[in-house]
């Protein structure tokens, strides 16, 4: 048996990994401008994926096609920017005001969350056949439409994911850089007093962040529905350990190094944690007749032990290592082995 | 009737949370007037800048702006009523290009005046010009306060906020911040409030000013007054008799 994954796992990962990046980058944006730490990115993204849910239901049920991706990023993302939108403004702005610090708001977003996936989860509950007719219980598996290349079934989801994380990226770092708002939000997260006293409206500017940050995290939440084969709002508490794990490897602060530490940790937790079981069963358990466990369902020991790792040798994230001196440390090392 | 003050503060306290540092300030700042406010270190000369500016919390008392209350409402929109304010410290964003930090300085303004502004700015300030795709943080010191400067020009506000342009700066860059504000009150008749560690300099161009200490008014007056004050000046100002 190869140790390397197939090609349609492979892809998978991929497309697992753009999300958590997508949902990462969203958690690091509320962070930087808000300063909460956001425990319920992941479930505030399920209203993506229960919007897809009754996109499919509704319409693509008859008229299946590869629109649904982009439909779902669309809606999905516009529905959950406006959730985290209402989060901001009725609860975490109101608490904020009130002089809580971080800890009052992260545990308020706490309980944000288990609201979330319960409200959710009763809602599809619900559904059989009041809310979601058509499609039995709440999977969508076999509503994807696929490609067929060799001997391989290629799911839509996992190049329709990638594509959205590029693009969502591109248009954000555009609105950034290019728009007077987009400057002006990030002259907010570098410094709020003197953006307001230059005539930011700094409040505006957060609550703008938040729907932008759900905005991402309804588009990923909604095109991972395929990767978990079907809407389960309480997968949220799973996914948001691996969204946290990302946004503290990017840096926790800047929002593109958000979406690469979302990355790496979502790849991490497929690919890596395949390579080390597929390592661990040809040659431990066939060899050595280990216990033959599969390692597959300790994924988490990816990202946290990422986490980990971070902490200890870099404490200010991907962000915080100057890379030029990364790179002109090993130009010299390289000239010194030639010395 | 004579017009209103430019900035009218009646019996003011303020602070940060609960650290309550500014008791009962009260002072008035006549349009086209360079008004002074000195005081040793930590007598809250920054914070009540801030405070004219809304960034504190205020327990009580009132901030008049042209006769009108703006106690309560939020800074961006003091920046719109023609107010400028240039910070002690963080007075330019780091990670922002200069062609940045100075779009962010006009904010309020329309595309094509903001334009037109920089272009003017950057006449004053011709050093920029070279400088304007590079990021902040990559400027001297000196040069970090002539852009700051520069952001609390392109406005073109009423009332400009100074809390101390010329630290840090060499001599020579030291006086032209004080004759670029000379020029703006005579040719552009604007209002000045200056907040100065070297005392004696601001309070030889100073018409008036306020001698804050603990955060409590200690002298107000003819600025030239209280430059000849032995006694304040030796004991607070480190002015030498
Ligand atoms: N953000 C803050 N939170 C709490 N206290 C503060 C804060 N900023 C300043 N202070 C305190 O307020 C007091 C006044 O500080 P302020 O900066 O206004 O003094 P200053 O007169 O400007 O001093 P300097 O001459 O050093 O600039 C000081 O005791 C300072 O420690
Ligand atoms: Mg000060």
């Amino acid at each position: 048996m190869s140790i390397l994954p197939s090609l349609p796992y492979t892809l998978d990962a991929l497309a697992y990994a753009s999300a958590i990046g997508l949902l990462s980058m969203g958690l690091s944006l509320t962070y930087a401008t808000t300063k909460v730490p956001n425990f319920a990115q992941a479930s505030i993204a399920m209203f993506g994926a229960v919007t897809l849910l009754l996109l499919i239901d509704r319409y693509y049920y008859y008229h299946p096609g590869w629109s649904v991706f982009l439909a779902g990023v669309v809606l999905g993302g516009l529905v959950t920017g406006a959730v985290a939108w209402l989060v901001y403004v009725t609860v975490l702005k109101p608490l904020a005001d009130r002089g809580n610090t971080v800890i009052g708001l992260m545990i308020a977003t706490f309980a944000l969350d288990i609201i979330f996936v319960n409200v959710l989860t009763a809602y599809l509950d619900e559904a059989h056949g009041v809310h979601i007719p058509k499609l039995i219980g709440a999977s969508i598996t076999s509503f994807e439409p696929r490609l067929h290349i060799g001997d391989y079934i290629v799911y839509g989801y996992t190049i329709a994911l990638p594509i959205t994380a590029v693009v969502l990226t591109v248009i954000f770092h555009l609105f950034l850089t290019r728009t007077k708002f987009g400057v002006a939000m990030r002259a907010t997260i570098e410094n709020p007093d003197l953006a307001s006293v230059l005539g930011v409206n700094v409040n505006l500017v957060y609550m703008v962040s938040w729907f932008l940050s759900g905005f991402l995290a309804g588009a990923a939440g909604a095109l991972m529905a395929y990767t978990l084969k079907g809407v389960d709002p309480s997968a949220a508490e799973l996914i948001i350990v691996t969204v946290f794990a990302g946004s503290i490897v990017g840096g926790l602060e800047s929002v593109y190094w958000g979406l690469i530490g979302g990355f790496i940790v979502g790849l991490a937790e497929k690919l890596g944690m395949t390579l080390l079981n597929n390592f661990y069963r040809d040659y431990f358990v066939l060899k050595w007749h280990a216990p033959n466990v599969s390692l597959l369902n300790y994924e988490k020991f990816m990202s946290l032990g990422l986490v980990v790792v971070m902490l200890l040798y870099a404490p200010r994230g991907l962000a915080g290592i100057d890379w030029g001196a990364v790179a002109r440390r090993l130009g010299l090392r390289r000239g010194g082995g030639g010395r | 009737m004579s017009e209103a003050p430019m900035i009218e503060v009646r019996e003011l306290n303020a602070g940060y949370g609960r650290f309550h540092i500014l008791f009962d300030v009260s002072l008035e700042v006549e349009p086209r007037e360079i008004f002074i406010i000195v005081g040793p270190n930590g007598s809250g000369k920054s914070t009540l800048l801030k405070t004219l500016f809304g960034l504190t919390k205020v327990y009580s008392g009132s901030v008049k702006l042209e006769g009108r209350d703006i106690t309560r409402i939020p800074p961006h929109a003091r920046a719109k009523l023609g107010m400028a304010y240039l910070p002690q410290v963080g007075n330019v964003f780091a990670e922002l290009t200069v062609a940045e930090n100075l779009k962010m300085a006009g904010y309020t303004l329309e595309a094509s005046e903001l334009e037109e502004r920089i272009r003017d700015v950057l006449e004053v300030f011709p050093f920029l010009k070279q400088k304007l795709n590079a990021k902040a943080k990559t400027l001297s010191g000196g040069q970090r306060q002539l852009l700051a400067m520069a952001m609390a020009l392109i406005r073109e506000p009423k009332v400009f906020m100074f809390d101390e342009p010329t630290a840090g700066l060499a001599p020579k860059a030291a006086k032209e911040i004080i004759d670029k504000m000379l020029w703006l009150r005579k040719e552009k008749g604007k209002t000045i409030v200056l907040v100065e560690q070297n005392a004696k300099l601001a309070l030889e161009i100073g018409d008036r000013a306020i001698l804050l200490v603990s955060g409590r008014v200690a002298y107000r007056g003819k600025a030239s007054e209280l430059l000849a004050d032995k006694e304040l000046g030796k004991k607070y100002l480190g002015l030498k008799g």
